[in-house]
Formats: structure tokens, C-alpha cells, sequence
């Protein structure tokens, strides 16, 4: 047999050799799937899900809305709101409708930097999936009526639930349940508790409001407490 | 001593008896398979199912297209060899020894020299047909028609494909 | 629709086929190998081994639409592919589903506003069944909107709605 031909034999038998070696490897390696369903998903601590939302803290100045690339944020509120800085809470006009457009969203947390009141992070939800392409606007201002900051998606509120579904529901539920009195505050009008300095916060609100399409400017509210703000 | 019939008769039942079964059985899986799929499957008849698929574009021309010949004789080589394996293994099978010591065994015994000269007959014909193939260079992709093939003459036509020369 | 479809009222025999055939349906959805743009690759994570959407019978991306069941539209739309979206729809045998993949795909996305070359949302070309938002979603959301949309095929029934004596 000339050399040529066997060297090509024991060339071809090397080379299949080496790749059965890294199959070998392989049948006897740990197996990398994640049992999904039956387990959390695998995210990382800064993992950047659907939005985690606080309503009572909120004052609706719009500057997510405005620093959204996307505008995907839409806000509409009946009056001014100023933080009361001692306790971090919100008062003042309401906010009426506070959504995101999970069919614009990018999820790229532009939203939760320029927050003053740091009331919008972006939570652990990795999942929205729904039946329709209203399913991926989420009313946060419904959300909060109902005691939640953070969607609650069909998966979690199925009746045959994994363990850590469960566990992640309530675990949403807990943590907002202590603001519940305040969420359901927020969504009505609620007077600002110190009248003296009130002369100050209207400069300081109304230029941001007036330059901020997604809110509505006041909708003559029956009730006004404030000094209606006159977008100069 | 059982004649060669009795083979798969062990049981009292006759081997037509056997053999109707088996029709039946495979008639009825294929043809009940077919009928409850025709009764249960929805039928939603579109332009676009009957056209080539090329990728989502715009189908260009019908998906009639003609095919080179020698498909044809390469797909025929391969029936004819496939058919080949399919009787051979069987055959060996039963007739190498792998029948149990018993009244089948016997009956084996006798006709076990009148099937190898059957098989090696079968064998003859298809090696007639596998030697006209490669003497006549069938098995070439690149084909000399009406001449000895050898490599002298494959590399002749590849490098001279003049009209001539093929021929 | 099929000689079966709404032929029988309900009973034991109809409600077992329901379930022998949304069992088959729901347990082999073949998706189609369609990819458009970056959420074809969390698709295509979902496909390998560490989220092995094989383990909900949906792993056979099949490369052709006359064999696939399930569209799934992996990335943003463009006004150019419309066209070839709505064929290969229409190519595959029913019953046929789509799931929407991404923001892109569910409303037009991040190109909402200022894209004017991108579909405001993949269900004004074809029927959407499950809509999966994210920006791309993750694997394991994929892997939910694939179970709703099990969930949805288990629901279906062949029987002939009730009538009102």
C-alpha cells in the first residue's frame, strides 16, 4: 500500500478519534438545563424585568416619561403633587392613569435614573405573556387599586402553581401591602399638608408639567384645594 | 418429520390462517389511520398551499422542473441494493443457525442447500446488473458513453469537454 | 374545517376526542424555522440545551411551513417581509398558530414612533394567538407564552355549541 494511502487511514482515524473524545466528554458532563417551570429562572440579582412601580411616592413630575426614548410611559394626573420629604409620600392632585406600553418598552431602565423620588425600578417579573395585544399595556394605576406594584402576569395567577410561583406572588403582595392605605390615597385628591411654603412648588412644577405632553394639564377637578396650576 | 410447510405452524394454526391476520391487521392500521385523519383533519383550501414554497418570496415559475436523468439510474442502483439487504439479512438469519434445535430446525435442515442455491441465483442476477453498471461506467457522475472507462479517459473528457471527446 | 367540526353536541364520546386530539395538538407544536430579527436568537436560545424547548414537544423547528404548526415571529416586522410573512402563513397546514414575539413584533417597539419602516404590530398581517412582551423576552418567557398558548389548544372542543331548546 503506498505511504499516502496510509497515512490518509491514519489521518482520517485521528481526526474521528478526537471528536469521539469531545463527544465522550460530553455524555459525561453535567447536564446544563434549567427545569423552568418547575424552577425560578436563572436571573441575575440586576436583572431588569417589568417595572416595579410606587405609587404613593410618585409625583407625577413626568421625568421618566420624558426621559423614555420610547415613550412608552403615559401619565395623567388632576393636579400637582409635591413630596412631603420627611416621609417620601406624595400629595396632592391624582394621578388618574399612570401606564407603560409593554409593546414600545425596551426595558433599558433610562426610566428609573432622572426619578427623584426613585418610585420606579425595574423589577424581577420576567414574563407577560398574554392572549392580546391589550395584555401588554399595564395600568399601574389599577395595579395599585388592587394592592400591587409590579403586573401580576397569567402565570402566576393560574390555580396549579409551582412552589415558587407561589412564593413570588406573595412575596409582590407583602411588600406592598403595607402601603396599601397610601396606593389607594395617591389615586385620589389628597391636600398638600403644608400650606405655607405652597407658593414655592408651583414655579418649581409647573414649567416641568407644562413641558410634559404625556400630563394632561388639570381637568377642573371639583375640588381644589391647591392654587390651580397656570402653566405660566 | 414435518414438511417445510409447517414451519410457522407449530401452533395448530394454518399458516393461511397466520397470513390473513397479518393483512387484515396491517390493512386496518393504514386504511383506519387514513379515514380518521380524513374525518377529524380541517380542510382550508388557499391558492398559496398549492404554489412552491420558495422561502415566503413570490414563487418564480411551477415546481414541475426536469430533473437530471442520471437521478434516475442512481436511484434505481440504490432500490436494487436495498431490496438486496432487505432479503439477504432475513435469509441469513434464519438459515445461518439462528433457528432453535427443534421440528423447525429439521425442516431447515432439509431445504437449507436448495436456498442457498436460490439465493446465490437471485445474488447472480443482480451482480450481471451491478457489473453492466460499472463496466459501463454508471456509477461515474461524469459518464463516457459507449467506451471503457478508466481514469486515463475521465481526465481526457474533464479537461477537453469538447463535443468530440465526450462522444 | 374539518367533517367532525361542530357535528356532534357534547358527550362522552366528544369530549374524549376533544381531549385525545388537544393532547396531540398541544403536545407536538412544530414551530417554524423563522427568524427576523434578535429575538430569533433568544428563540434560538430556547431551542439549544439549557432552556430545551424540546421538553414541551415544541424542539422541531421544521424548515418549511407544510410541515410546522406554530409561527413564532421572532423580531421586528418590516413593511418589506410583510408580504412574505403572510405567505408563508398562509402555507402552513392547519391548525396553524402564531406567537408574537418581542415588542417589535406585538406594537412596532422601540420604532413606534419614529420607524417608518417597521409594522405597527404583527396581528394587522396575521391572527396572533399569544402575545410575549420584552425587549427580547427572556427564554424562559418564550417558554410561558408557548404554555399559554397550550393552555388555549386545550380549551378548544369539536362539538357543536349547545342549543337553546
Amino acid at each position: 500500500m503506498p505511504r499516502a494511502q496510509l497515512r490518509n487511514i491514519y489521518q482520517s482515524l485521528k481526526t474521528i478519534l478526537i471528536g469521539m473524545r469531545i463527544t465522550l466528554k460530553y455524555a459525561f458532563a453535567r447536564t446544563v438545563t434549567v427545569q423552568y417551570p418547575d424552577r425560578p429562572p436563572t436571573v441575575q440579582p440586576r436583572f431588569r424585568g417589568f417595572h416595579w412601580y410606587e405609587i404613593e411616592r410618585c409625583s407625577a413630575c413626568g421625568a421618566c416619561a420624558r426621559a423614555c426614548p420610547v415613550d412608552c410611559i403615559y401619565i395623567e394626573t388632576s393636579g400637582p403633587r409635591k413630596v412631603d420629604k420627611a416621609t417620601g409620600i406624595s400629595r396632592g392632585g391624582a394621578i388618574k392613569r399612570w401606564a407603560i406600553d409593554y409593546s414600545k418598552c425596551m426595558f433599558c431602565a433610562l426610566c428609573t435614573d432622572p426619578c427623584p423620588t426613585e418610585c420606579i425600578k425595574m423589577g424581577m417579573v420576567h414574563d407577560l405573556s398574554g392572549y392580546d395585544r391589550k395584555s401588554a399595556i399595564v395600568e399601574f394605576t389599577e395595579l395599585a387599586a388592587k394592592g400591587l406594584r409590579t403586573p401580576e402576569p397569567l402565570w402566576m395567577q393560574k390555580q396549579r402553581t409551582p412552589e415558587w410561583v407561589r412564593k413570588q406572588r406573595e412575596e409582590n403582595r407583602e411588600k406592598a401591602a403595607a402601603w396599601t392605605e397610601e396606593m389607594r390615597k395617591a389615586l385620589t385628591e389628597q391636600p398638600v399638608p403644608k400650606p405655607p411654603p405652597a407658593a414655592a412648588p408651583p414655579p418649581a412644577s409647573a414649567p416641568a408639567a407644562a413641558a410634559t405632553p404625556p400630563i394632561s394639564p388639570p381637568a377642573a377637578p371639583p375640588a381644589e384645594p391647591e392654587p390651580p396650576k397656570t402653566a405660566s | 418429520m414435518p414438511g417445510p410447510a409447517c414451519i410457522l405452524a407449530e401452533g395448530g394454526t394454518s399458516l393461511l390462517q397466520v397470513l390473513a391476520v397479518f393483512a387484515g391487521a396491517a390493512f386496518l392500521m393504514a386504511f383506519g389511520v387514513l379515514v380518521f385523519g380524513q374525518l377529524v383533519r380541517p380542510r382550508v383550501r388557499h391558492p398559496d398551499k398549492d404554489a412552491a414554497y420558495e422561502c415566503g418570496e413570490q414563487p418564480v415559475g411551477p415546481g414541475w422542473v426536469q430533473f437530471d436523468l442520471r437521478f434516475y439510474v442512481v436511484a434505481l442502483v440504490f432500490l436494487v441494493f436495498d431490496v438486496e439487504i432487505a432479503l439477504f439479512y432475513p435469509w441469513a438469519v434464519v438459515f445461518g443457525g439462528g433457528t432453535a434445535p427443534g421440528a423447525a430446525w429439521e425442516a431447515l435442515q432439509q431445504i437449507r442447500g436448495a436456498a442457498l442455491w436460490d439465493m446465490l441465483f437471485f445474488f447472480a442476477v443482480i451482480v450481471v446488473g451491478f457489473i453492466y453498471l460499472w463496466r459501463f461506467g454508471y456509477l461515474d457522475w461524469v459518464r463516457v458513453v459507449g467506451g471503457r472507462l478508466d481514469e486515463d479517459k475521465v481526465g481526457a473528457t474533464r479537461q477537453a469537454p469538447a463535443p468530440g471527446a465526450a462522444r | 374545517m374539518g367533517w367532525i367540526q361542530n357535528r356532534f353536541e357534547e358527550n362522552l364520546v366528544i369530549t374524549s376526542l376533544d381531549w385525545a386530539l388537544n393532547w396531540a395538538k398541544s403536545n407536538s407544536l412544530w414551530p417554524m424555522t423563522f427568524g427576523l430579527a434578535c429575538c430569533a436568537i433568544e428563540m434560538m436560545a430556547t431551542g439549544a440545551a439549557r432552556f430545551d424547548i424540546d421538553r414541551f414537544g415544541a424542539g422541531a423547528f421544521r424548515a418549511t411551513p407544510r410541515q410546522s404548526d406554530l409561527m413564532i415571529v421572532a423580531g421586528t416586522v418590516t413593511y418589506k417581509m410583510t408580504s412574505r410573512i403572510r405567505r408563508l402563513y398562509n402555507q402552513m397546514p392547519e391548525p396553524k398558530y402564531v406567537i408574537a414575539m418581542g415588542a417589535c413584533t406585538i406594537g412596532g417597539g422601540p420604532y413606534f414612533k419614529y420607524g417608518y419602516h417597521v409594522v405597527k404590530g404583527v396581528d394587522l398581517i396575521v391572527p396572533v394567538d399569544v402575545y410575549v412582551p420584552g425587549c427580547p423576552p427572556r427564554p424562559e418567557a418564550l417558554l410561558e407564552g408557548l404554555m399559554r398558548l397550550q393552555d388555549k389548544i386545550r380549551q378548544g372542543t369539536i362539538a357543536r355549541p349547545a342549543q337553546p331548546a
